[in-house]
């Protein structure tokens, strides 16, 4: 039950958005989040859905492998459109009972879903197509600038990536003391949500316990192998600056240039379905 | 000879830093004497408690010592620039496969160790691959570390600790949570290591893995009981019983024939080596009656 969450795992194929630098597919990924909350028009949402597209096809990662990681947001989703749907006042279009669906109600649902599934979509694919020491250390390598005036940098990457490795181990942890507490007639499943909760109790504390003792140990073993923050650190695998680098940076440039200009109507494009 | 590591009068406390008056445990290291010699191969063995793990932590400046001193290669382990350097020369692979691995990815974590010295990126690189190479993981290079089997794992700490080229490497009980073949691989690298030269520490409570030991020490209450080659250990029962161990199968067997008057000689240790003894000595006192 645990295992088959798809979302934020890595998918090892080789490709070109594979091989960018993590650093460019961090800057990216956040300069997509800003720019989905620009566009206010369908014509909008279907540029950047189809620019999507293209990356998406391009980094060989299937579409049904990232469909399967969005089912376990599939219920927030449903969940927020039901409440936009039916809060906004406006031209009613229909009626049910006390409840009303209007046409602003109808378009902000709509919106907003979208909005959150190619949030996801952007996201994931950063997750996707990047491995974890790349990701931690594409964090370390932006946030660095900030270790001036005292953030932490190597220390949250190294925080993030010993997170990313220890949770299959957490993971199948949790699955073995559920088993054994199964085992001894324990009832995780039936009973009302407190209920349940409570069961989980003697799941969570030897978990907790575990959990802490490994992390002794870890610094233990981190110690014996010289661990003593990142100063004066090298790595087996530098990060490096590619053409293809300098050209995604480009790319990108001109994509949240495009996106803006669209938002502000400035394109001798309609502009479908304004908000 | 060259003196890898010398402790002199070494005593640890836990919590003794933090309050001399009421530290948390009693003497754990008490008054311990030893020098361990360029190539030799030893192993430790006492019952829990007895301080094996202290004295391994003390040995490579995981822990100070709170009295007298541990020197290695003649650096004080209590100097706070020789750190680094005497733990890369003195690696522990310790017991739990699972907490001792930092990275995702195989070859990432094999690096980790040459990536805190600050070597560079190329020398890294010939480091991993070797080491991969001399704990037969190398095709494994680019495999997530999660998917290994616990063998295949302490492997992957060996090969960390050998990729910052140590002069000497402990095993605190690396062996124990394996499956027999897991603990196969891991002795075999051991004995493979301990070929080239390496000088290994072998933490244990597996008494037949002390056969092939150079030298066997004992420990008690935070004591070194006993340090002798393992032929001289394994004839005095009172000794190893009193320290709270069990001699293997083949030992106890052949002590019990000694004491029935067939003069086991000291050198066999082993199951088969006793048989072939036995057989050996048969086919004489046969081939001697049928003369008769
Ligand atoms: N972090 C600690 N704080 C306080 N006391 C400790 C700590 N670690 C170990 N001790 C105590 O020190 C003593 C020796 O422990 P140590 O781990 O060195 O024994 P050991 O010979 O390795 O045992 P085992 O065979 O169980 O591994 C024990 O009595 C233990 O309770
Ligand atoms: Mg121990």
């Amino acid at each position: 039950m645990l295992r088959d969450i798809t979302l934020g795992q890595y998918y090892p194929v080789d490709s070109v958005i594979h091989r960018l630098d993590p650093r460019v597919k961090i800057i990216a990924v956040f300069t997509w989040l800003v720019l989905i909350f620009f566009i206010r028009d369908f014509t909008g949402y279907i540029f950047v859905t189809a620019v999507l597209a293209v990356v998406t096809a391009v980094s060989r990662v299937p579409v049904r492998f990232m469909a399967r990681g969005m089912r376990p947001i599939l219920f927030i989703l449903l969940f927020t459109f039901v409440i936009n749907l039916i809060t906004y006042p406006g031209t009613v279009l229909a009626r049910l009972g006390p409840v009303t669906i209007t046409d602003t109600g109808l378009q902000q649902a709509v919106f907003i879903a979208i909005r959150l599934i190619l949030l996801i979509f952007g996201t994931s694919l950063l997750t996707y197509t990047t491995k974890p020491v790349g990701l931690t250390d594409g964090f370390e390598a932006i946030l660095s600038p900030l270790s001036r005036i005292g953030v932490p940098s190597h220390e949250i990457a190294m925080m993030m990536s010993i997170a990313l490795r220890f949770i299959p181990t957490l993971l199948s942890e949790a699955d073995k003391t559920m088993k054994a507490q199964q085992a001894r007639g324990a009832d995780f499943e039936s009973g009302g949500l407190i209920h349940r909760a409570r069961s989980m109790m003697p799941l969570l504390i030897p978990l907790f316990v575990n959990a802490f003792r490994m992390a002794a140990d870890l610094a233990m073993a981190m110690e014996a192998r010289c661990y003593h923050g990142g100063k004066g650190r090298t790595r087996l695998h530098p990060m490096k600056f590619a053409a293809r680098d300098y050209a995604a940076c480009a790319l990108l440039i001109l994509f949240a240039v495009l996106v803006i200009v669209q938002s502000r109507g400035l394109l001798p494009i309609p502009q479908i379905w304004k908000l | 000879m060259n003196t890898v590591i010398r402790a002199e009068g070494l005593s640890f406390v836990y919590g003794w830093e933090k309050d001399r008056e009421h530290p948390v445990s009693e003497k754990v290291l008490d008054q311990v004497d030893l020098a361990i010699e360029e190539g030799q191969s030893i192993v430790i063995l006492g019952e829990n408690g007895s301080g094996k793990s202290t004295l391994a932590r003390c040995l490579n400046a995981l822990l100070c010592p709170t009295g007298g001193r541990v020197l290695v290669r003649g650096m004080d382990t209590a100097e706070e620039q020789n750190l680094y350097a005497i733990r890369s020369t003195v690696g522990i692979v310790f017991q739990n496969p699972d907490n001792q691995i930092v990275s995702s990815i195989v070859e990432e974590d094999v690096a980790f160790g040459p990536e805190n010295l600050g070597i560079p990126t190329e020398e890294i690189r010939l480091r991993v691959d070797r080491a991969l190479k001399d704990v037969g993981l190398y095709e494994m290079r680019g495999r997530s570390t999660y998917q290994l089997s616990g063998g295949q794992k302490q492997r992957i700490a060996i090969a960390g600790v050998l990729a910052m080229r140590p002069a000497c490497m402990i095993f605190d009980e690396s062996t124990a949570m394996l499956d027999p073949r897991g603990r196969k691989d891991v002795l075999n690298i051991m004995e493979q290591l301990r070929a080239e030269g390496m000088t290994t520490i072998l933490i244990t409570h597996f008494m037949e893995e002390a056969v092939r030991a150079d030298r066997v020490l004992i420990m008690k209450k935070g004591k070194i009981i006993a340090d002798e080659p393992p032929e001289k250990i394994f004839s005095r029962e009172e000794l190893v019983r009193e320290a709270g161990l069990e001699l293997p199968p083949a030992i106890r067997i052949r002590n019990l024939l000694r004491r029935n008057g067939v003069p086991v000689p000291d050198r066999i240790l082993g199951m088969e080596a006793l048989a072939d003894w036995l057989c050996a000595r048969k086919k004489d006192a046969g081939g001697g009656s049928h003369e008769d």
